[in-house]
């Protein structure tokens, strides 16, 4: 079973476990963000170039993470 | 309706929206109350809580246990939520600062509770309160949730603390 068929498998058996699901995964997504881009900083990355390995403006990844 | 909390209450308040920020979350539930309810002093004794008295830390354990069973029932591996990454450790948490919002549900629950302390002709809103109205909410609720996980009967529980709070005022 590839990882979309095992996502698609767990579909409707209970809606909280699944939202509550997204909430975790975000919720480790975010401290993964956190730590790799203080880590980025600190090896002297800008803020341009965290936000084009992240996908995202160069202003998102600044508010987001503080300065 | 905040001025008519009791002391006990704001500081439930007060520590489930730490708690709420503690586990990264970004909105105050009623899990969070339930953690702060946890390690708050009732008037009366706690085991009448039966399943459900196992204190702040245990409430965290079973908000872990919910999180890592979410993770499981999508067909993530539930130890991927690794102790380290859980709690805010050692991160600085820059957005800390943010202000957080109560989520509908627990909203629902501080007006209930309200509605509690009127039901029972209290004039003022207590950690009991907030109980009560805890114990009444949707099985939808991540508080409900637990209370599952706990195989809580809280038909009973809530007879026995509606007891004992009639006996206090008698």
């Amino acid at each position: 079973m590839d990882l979309n068929e095992t996502l698609v498998a767990a579909e409707g058996e209970d809606p909280a476990m699944g939202l509550r699901a997204v909430v975790v995964l975000r919720r480790l997504a975010d401290r993964l963000e956190e730590i790799h881009v203080a880590s980025a900083r600190r090896q002297g990355w800008t803020w341009q170039q965290i936000g084009d390995a992240l996908g995202v403006s160069r202003q998102a990844v600044h508010k987001k993470s503080g300065r | 309706m905040f001025e008519r909390f009791t002391k006990e209450a704001r500081q439930v308040v007060t520590t489930a929206v730490a708690e709420a920020r503690a586990r990264g979350d970004s909105r105050i539930g009623n899990e969070h109350l339930l953690v702060a309810l946890a390690g708050t002093q009732l008037p009366f004794d706690r085991s009448l809580l039966g399943p459900l008295d196992v204190g702040a830390e245990g409430m965290r354990d079973q908000l872990d246990r919910m999180d890592s069973d979410s993770l499981a029932a999508v067909g993530f591996d539930p130890d991927l939520l690794h102790p380290s990454l859980r709690a805010a450790g050692g991160v600085d948490r820059s957005r800390a600062r943010r202000h957080l919002a109560f989520t509908h549900g627990a909203k629902g629950v501080l007006e209930r509770s309200l509605r509690e302390a009127v039901r029972r002709g209290d004039r003022h809103i207590g950690a009991e309160h907030m109980l009560l109205s805890l114990l009444a909410v949707p099985p939808e609720d991540p508080a409900a949730r637990v209370f599952a996980q706990l195989e809580a009967d809280l038909v009973t529980i809530r007879a026995d603390v509606e007891a004992a709070l009639a006996r206090r005022v008698a």
